[in-house]
């Protein structure tokens, strides 16, 4: 950034646009989101509508649902994660290319929700992926979708291209694949990953 | 002569030719015959100038060069690009074969049972002949008894295929 703002502004208004490298790279990433086709309950309906024209996820670029992860940027966790569908969820996300975004869509993804108490539910899928928003609702109607996919814009430009606090995805040594839960005798096993999500520390007497 | 509306209208403009004004010749001429004089008379200064009809080729070499050039030149800056921002990071789920979020066993390469293969050659046959019986059939009354005797053994041989088949019992699926 060698270019102050207030010089900026005043080349703008007198029709001279400048830019960044950085600004250019995120202005075209998260103009063009291709989100993973991938429901896994009620949510993924909303997740279609706010696809569809009504609602119209193609004014934000991200219209293009992709159904091979290998071309997808990012994963919309639509619905309740069964324990059973935990490691197929990892392992999609794995398969993503970097830069990869996930967005927690309502109740079930972001905390198990209304099924929380099931011994068949995972209680968020932040237990084991990294997720950049989460939507709170049950199901979020589509305006709470382009809400949550404006704040992962949001996000995207605000991504250093170098420096210490760089995006994840250049950064050669931070990983791009997390593991992979398998089935044990009680519950999965892991239960979570604690280098993404570690529970809540309850601290009584303050 | 100049193409405006009036001459356009005019039908008998159209029987000749529009005369090609020779300054709008190619300069490298692939034959090298009479456009690439044309620039010589046009021009009439370029005597010195390395005549595309020497070298009738030479277009070709250029097209080579900027074919090769134009593709390389962004593969390349997207190499230095991915070099420096985009580290690749391959891992063995990564590169798994299938990408559905299951697990794939066993190998992609296996032997598929051969009935298939033996219901999808006589359905080509038999698939084949439908596009010979429709003209058959729409210049049936008019045929002579040669085309048409022509025709009997043609779906005779068909048939005993299939006959052939049915007996050795491809039709029934095991």
């Amino acid at each position: 950034m060698s270019i102050d703002e207030g010089l900026r502004s005043e080349l703008s208004r007198q029709g001279i646009f400048t830019t960044t490298l950085e600004g250019l790279y995120n202005w075209g990433r998260r103009n063009s989101v291709w989100p993973l086709n991938f429901g896994l309950a009620c949510c993924a309906i909303e997740m279609i509508a706010a696809s569809m024209a009504r609602f119209d996820l193609a004014r934000f670029g991200a219209e293009v649902f992709r159904p091979s992860p290998r071309q997808a940027d990012l994963m919309i966790v639509a619905g309740t994660v069964t324990k059973k569908m935990a490691p197929m969820v990892v392992r999609l996300y794995n398969q993503m290319p970097e830069p990869k975004y996930v967005i927690a869509m309502g109740a079930c993804a972001i905390s198990g929700g209304p099924f929380k108490q099931g011994y068949n539910v995972l209680k968020g899928i932040d237990r084991y992926i990294p997720v950049d928003v989460h939507i709170p609702g049950c199901p979020p109607r589509p305006e709470a979708l382009l809400h949550a996919f404006m704040t992962l814009q949001r996000k995207i430009d605000a991504q250093k291209l170098s420096g210490s606090d760089r995006a994840r995805h250049f950064d050669a040594q931070a990983p791009s694949e997390f593991p992979i839960p398998q089935y044990g005798q009680h519950d999965l096993e892991p239960p979570r990953n604690e280098a993404v999500w570690r529970p809540p520390a309850m601290r009584r007497g303050e | 002569m100049r193409l405006n509306s009036t001459t356009l209208r005019n039908r008998s403009d159209w029987s000749g030719a529009v005369p090609i004004r020779p300054e709008y010749g190619w300069k490298i001429g692939w034959n090298g015959g009479s456009r690439a004089s044309g620039i010589q008379t046009v021009t009439g200064t370029r005597t010195t100038h390395m005549q595309a009809s020497d070298h009738p080729y030479l277009f070709l070499a250029v097209f080579l060069v900027v074919a090769v050039i134009f593709p390389l030149v962004p593969l390349g800056l997207a190499r230095l690009w991915a070099r420096t921002f985009s580290p690749p990071k391959p891992g063995p789920v990564k590169n798994a074969i299938y990408e559905c979020g299951v697990e794939s066993k066993g190998d992609a390469w296996i032997q598929f049972k051969s009935e298939y293969y033996l219901y999808g050659i006589i359905f080509l046959i038999f698939d084949v002949e439908a596009i010979f019986l429709f003209p058959f059939a729409v210049a049936f009354t008019n045929l002579t008894i040669g085309a048409f005797l022509a025709m009997m053994m043609f779906l005779l041989l068909l048939v005993e295929g299939l006959v052939w088949a049915w007996q050795k019992g491809v039709l029934t699926w095991k």
